[in-house]
């Protein structure tokens, strides 16, 4: 489903260039579940964005489902960031003034699916995630671990086949940690949709299937 | 949700500004109406005076030979075309000032010259320079109006400033929420787009709330004109102007609204962490 091959990317220019990715390479099939691990700066969250067409590489190649990435126009890259890609951030991400609803919502509204298709998906979504009673609630009345779950419901909206999770539990409590990271392996077994989650923590590294360290 | 509803929200998230920019907007556009309008009315007098045919379509002023003629030929105009349509002011007892109520019935000075003949009394008339009635006429306005017009330059000025504070504020404040949609699968462009209908239509709606409430108060510039002998009804003409500001205002707004959004890198928000 995605291929990098031979990734480089570096920040700056000259003497203060800095290499964050260097001949990196990996592949993801549906089903997959890697961590990735390694220090502060080593390019992270850097691969995280390159994999969610939010950030450019200097060179390799980028193939999802075949199809090369470097070449998709900019209409294409946000309907793949939309359609194809579900985000989880440590910092939720969510809009505070819309209703958790409304949030995930978004995604759907940009991919143009029909009003009626994206109330049934929410409501399923939203029971999924055990937050059926705070659909109309904004987001910025709920807690960290109540947000994070809205923002796992938003990433799943479209039936992405990837989910790309960055520092997921960072901003989390132990037991909400633990909710999110046991609904990604739920996701992950039960609708076979491929997880990459970046974490500092061995722990939770440890639940994937696949631990990579950069 | 829709498109529409989130337009709606964003609105109505940022209506301290956007009531600050209604307003901004709704006070350029009046002004700027009450004044083209008002130069509009004096220069269409001053066109039709200066035209051979409408010499002495406003005023005429007669003098009698005594108070008696002068009050019998008073009482002729006025059975003849009424008080309403012509204002009557004696000068003096035996001078008869005479001036149309409304200009374009020019017709209604031949009958004041049948009536006064009518009454078979002696009298002289002396002629008027129509321009220069109409000059006179609307001096008043037309004095009004550059004070109107100097408010206008600095309401104006303050204007264009604030648009670009308020945009340079909104746009600041949105960025988070920009952010979130680029991730959610919009792209860059329809963000840009979605922001400067949001602009456009806070502004439109100021244009043109102030150019009907400029249409409604521009009327009122006949009390600085003397005896109403200029019309200052709201014209078509006076609308140029407001389309040429408000083209200058969707020049300045998407140029605000381009540069800012090209300079803000949609991931900064997430990398730094910045949370709700």
């Amino acid at each position: 489903m995605i291929s990098l091959k031979n990734i480089y990317k570096s920040y700056g220019k000259g003497e203060t260039m800095r290499k964050v990715l260097t001949d990196f390479s990996l592949d993801i099939v549906p089903g997959d579940f890697i961590s990735i691990r390694g220090r502060s700066g080593c390019g992270k969250s850097t691969l995280l964005y390159i994999l969610g067409c939010l950030e450019t590489f200097d060179s390799g190649e980028y193939l999802y489902k075949g199809e090369d990435v470097s070449k998709m126009s900019e209409k294409q890259l946000a309907r793949m960031r939309g359609r194809e890609i579900g985000f989880v951030f440590q910092s939720f991400f969510l809009i505070p003034s819309l209703t958790c609803y409304e949030n995930i919502e978004i995604p759907m509204m940009y991919a143009g699916i029909p009003p009626k298709q994206r109330g049934e998906k929410i409501g399923s979504l939203l029971s999924e995630i055990g937050m059926s009673d705070y659909a109309n609630q904004k987001a910025a009345t709920l807690s960290g671990g109540q947000q994070q779950r809205v923002a796992v419901a938003r990433a799943l909206s479209c039936d992405p086949g990837i989910i790309l999770a960055d520092e997921p539990t960072g901003n989390l409590d132990e037991a909400s940690g633990e909710e999110v990271i046991s609904l990604f392996e739920r996701i992950n077994r039960d609708f076979g949709t491929a997880v990459l989650l970046v974490t500092h923590d061995p722990a939770i590294a440890a639940r994937a299937k696949t631990q990579r360290t950069l | 949700m829709t498109k529409a509803k989130l337009l709606r929200h964003y609105i109505k998230a940022n209506r301290g500004l956007y009531r600050a920019l209604f307003v901004q907007t709704l006070v350029v556009f009046a002004l700027l109406f009450v004044v083209a309008n008002t130069n509009l009315s004096v220069e269409l007098q001053l066109r039709r005076a200066q035209s051979a045919a409408d010499a002495d379509v406003y005023g005429i002023m007669y003098e009698f030979g005594d108070e008696s003629s002068c009050a019998l030929a008073y009482e002729s105009i006025a059975a003849e075309i009424g008080e309403e349509s012509a204002e009557m002011i004696l000068k003096s007892p035996i001078f008869l000032n005479v001036s149309l109520k409304i200009p374009e019935q020019a017709e209604l000075m031949e009958k004041i010259r049948v009536a006064v003949d009518s009454s078979g009394v002696d009298y002289h008339v002396y002629a008027k320079n129509p321009v220069k009635q109409v000059e006179q006429s609307g001096a008043g306005a037309l004095n009004f109006a550059g004070i109107l017009k100097l408010l206008l330059l600095i309401v104006m000025t303050s204007a264009a400033l604030g648009l670009v504070g308020v945009l340079l504020i909104s746009l600041y404040r949105r960025e988070y929420d920009l952010s979130v949609r680029y991730i959610c699968g919009a792209s860059k462009s329809g963000l840009t787009a979605a922001t400067l209908l949001e602009y456009f239509l806070v502004t439109f709606a100021g244009a043109a709330a102030g150019t009907a409430l400029g249409a409604l108060l521009s009327p009122l510039m006949g009390s600085f004109a003397v005896a109403g002998a200029v019309s200052f009804s709201p014209k078509i003409g006076a609308l140029k102007y407001g389309l040429l500001v408000y083209l200058f205002i969707i020049i300045v707004t998407a140029a605000v609204t381009l540069i800012r959004l090209r300079a803000v890198d949609m991931l900064d928000r997430v990398r730094y962490g910045d949370n709700i």
